[in-house]
């Protein structure tokens, strides 16, 4: 349950899984020694039985992580090398004439090898962390971009009704007033969905991972077009959910999320939408579709591929004119993938957008 | 002008505090702030007050300690106001005994709406005590709940529900605009060892959304807090 028990349980799998990759690696390398000494006879055996172990303690130390296994892999090579197939057979015996410099060849050829695979794998996890802080620096730069709009508004009409406040009419400071408060939502909003993507955690091998529980589709649905209704009480929206139970495993705090992102695009984005539809569905008893569409003005062509860019490419374009459009859509789609679903979007035939999305719907109905 | 409610507000940022107080004061209501745990647990003790708002992120002591102590000698509502987003926090602020929670940011709207609502039931309980509780009705819109007769009516028609889904339902109206959590949901309904997980009782509201609700993906009754709870729209 707690973080440390899971660390250690991670950790103790992937030791696990580094023995076991290791000894089926040196069972199979002493297979093919006997296999070949079966065909040729014991004597030629010499001849490939260290270079067959060498490839083995190679193959160990690229499959495995850290230089442990690899050498161990050596070690036990050059004692299996020595002990089944070197005379006198299935006894030690290091005193051959020339065997310890064989013997020190091998160990070393095999420690250098684990040296530069392990070497190599640092370089590809430098530059994947490189990769990573690219990422987060363009997006950090993104989100203090677009903080920056309200903020400035936010101070500039509040100054306004400090300074000049008995100089203005009601209208005026009314207009200011709400001023304050659409912006400071729209901060609300900003804040909410950089809080998503706090709870996307990445683990060790750099998937994205959340805490899935069973939930069912009609609930997650009712409660992001009632939040949605809260901020923008005069629009309406018609949902559709099917008769039957719906069951997907989602962290449903992020799925709300998205559906509340899509919805509030529609408001922010649509131009001249007047319709909102929000449909859910189970396509083949493998997977939900949840579908958002509206009737506004759709989206053009050439942008539609790259809606849900990642935060590095969006940065690049984003003006002042689509402000929380990137990141919001961004965080959707990265939200779909880490549930293993897929988004998409298309423009309708009759006009408007159309976004959707899937997850994987859990096998067993629960019930009865 | 008879007696003014007195509420505690317990926060460590005076520009909450500040803002809290003056909405409560131009509502009509007596302020008293505390700005950590030991202050407020003093103050709750010494002036009695009527409802409590607690910040859960406090200097001191956690906010989720002082749910625990003043729930050992008192039944004043708290209403909670932090701004931990995950669902655990609430979960167990619910099970410990707080009354609702607001996130932060909220509207004062909200926040008086939610304080309105908790001093309601505290009255509300506090007069249950004396008379009988079994008899009574919920009303709502068109939904009626005949706690007496175990019959619900929707439009004046009646509606057939189990006695599970009936006994669910007038939990969720007894408690009608609070939260109730799944763990004391099923506590209730089926008992203190009931050894189930929520899978049984969301199956259940899904039938008593389906038998009430016109859609039940737009439900204007019974409404789901993710990761929370259920609860039901306050009655008329």
């Amino acid at each position: 349950m707690s973080k440390g028990d899971e660390m250690r349980s991670g950790g103790a799998r992937r030791a696990l899984k580094n023995v076991v990759c290791t000894i089926l690696i040196l069972a199979a390398a002493a297979g093919v020694c006997f296999f070949l000494r079966g065909i040729d006879g014991v004597e030629s055996s010499d001849a490939y039985v260290s270079m067959v172990f060498v490839l083995a303690v190679l193959l160990v130390s690229r499959f495995t992580d850290g230089y442990r296994y690899g050498v161990t892999a050596s070690l036990i090579g050059v004692l299996a090398v020595n002990y089944v197939f070197t005379y006198p057979y299935f006894e030690f015996n290091f005193f051959l004439p020339g065997y310890p410099i064989a013997i020190a060849c091998m160990l070393a050829v095999s420690i250098l090898t684990c040296t530069l695979t392990a070497r190599i794998k640092q370089q590809e996890q430098a530059r994947r962390d490189a990769d990573r802080e690219m990422i987060r620096g363009n997006l950090l730069r993104a989100i203090s971009h677009d903080l920056r709009t309200p903020l400035t508004s936010i101070l500039g009409a509040n100054s306004a009704l400090m300074e000049n406040g008995d100089k203005l009419n009601p209208a005026q400071r009314q207009r200011l007033h709400e001023e304050i408060e659409n912006d400071a939502q729209w901060l609300i909003r900003m804040v909410e969905n950089l809080l998503t993507i706090t709870r996307i955690r990445q683990d060790q091998d750099r998937a994205a991972r959340i805490e899935k529980t069973p939930e069912l589709v009609e609930e997650v649905v009712a409660e992001a077009v009632a939040k949605f209704c809260k901020r923008f009480p005069e629009r309406e929206i018609r949902v559709h959910v099917p008769e039957q139970l719906l069951v997907c495993p989602m962290d449903a705090m992020l799925i709300e999320q998205v559906l509340v992102n899509l919805l509030e695009n529609v408001v922010t984005h649509g131009e001249n939408a007047t319709e909102i539809d929000l449909t859910a569905a189970a396509e083949g008893g493998e997977r939900a579709v949840f579908t958002v569409s509206d009737n506004g003005c759709g989206v053009r062509p050439e942008l539609l591929k790259h809606l849900f860019e990642d935060w590095g490419g969006v940065s690049a374009s984003a003006g002042d004119s689509k402000r929380n459009m990137g990141i919001g859509l961004s965080v959707c789609n990265a939200i779909i993938k880490a549930h293993g679903g897929r988004m998409w979007a298309k423009n309708r035939p009759a006009g408007g957008l159309s976004v959707s999305f899937t997850l994987p719907m859990e096998g067993a109905k629960y019930g009865t | 002008m008879g007696h003014k409610e007195r509420i505690l507000v317990v926060e460590d940022e005076t520009s909450i505090t500040n803002f809290i107080s003056t909405v409560l004061a131009a509502n009509n209501f007596d302020v008293l702030s505390a700005q950590n745990g030991s202050q407020a647990l003093m103050l709750a003790s010494s002036h009695c007050p009527d409802a409590i708002i607690l910040d859960l992120g406090l200097p001191d002591i956690d906010g989720q300690r002082v749910i625990q102590s003043i729930r050992e000698w008192s039944e004043v509502p708290i209403l909670v106001v932090s701004a931990r987003m995950h669902e655990r926090d609430k979960v167990a602020a619910l099970d410990l005994g707080a009354d609702d929670y607001v996130t932060k940011p909220f509207s004062t709207a909200e926040l008086m709406a939610r304080l309105r609502t908790a001093l309601r039931h505290s009255a509300q309980r506090k007069a249950a005590l004396g008379g009988s509780a079994q008899e009574g009705e919920y009303h709502c819109g068109g939904l009626t709940v005949d706690y007496g007769r175990h019959r619900v009516f929707l439009d004046g028609e009646d509606i057939h529900l189990t006695q599970i889904e009936f006994r669910i339902l007038e939990l969720l109206a007894r408690h009608a605009g609070r939260v109730l959590t799944y763990d004391f949901m099923i506590k209730n309904i089926w008992g203190p060892n009931a050894a189930f997980d929520k899978q049984i009782l969301r199956v259940n509201m899904a039938n008593i959304r389906r038998k009430i609700e016109k859609n039940p993906a737009a439900p204007q009754y019974l409404r789901t807090e993710i990761g929370v709870g259920y609860w039901i729209r306050e009655g008329d």
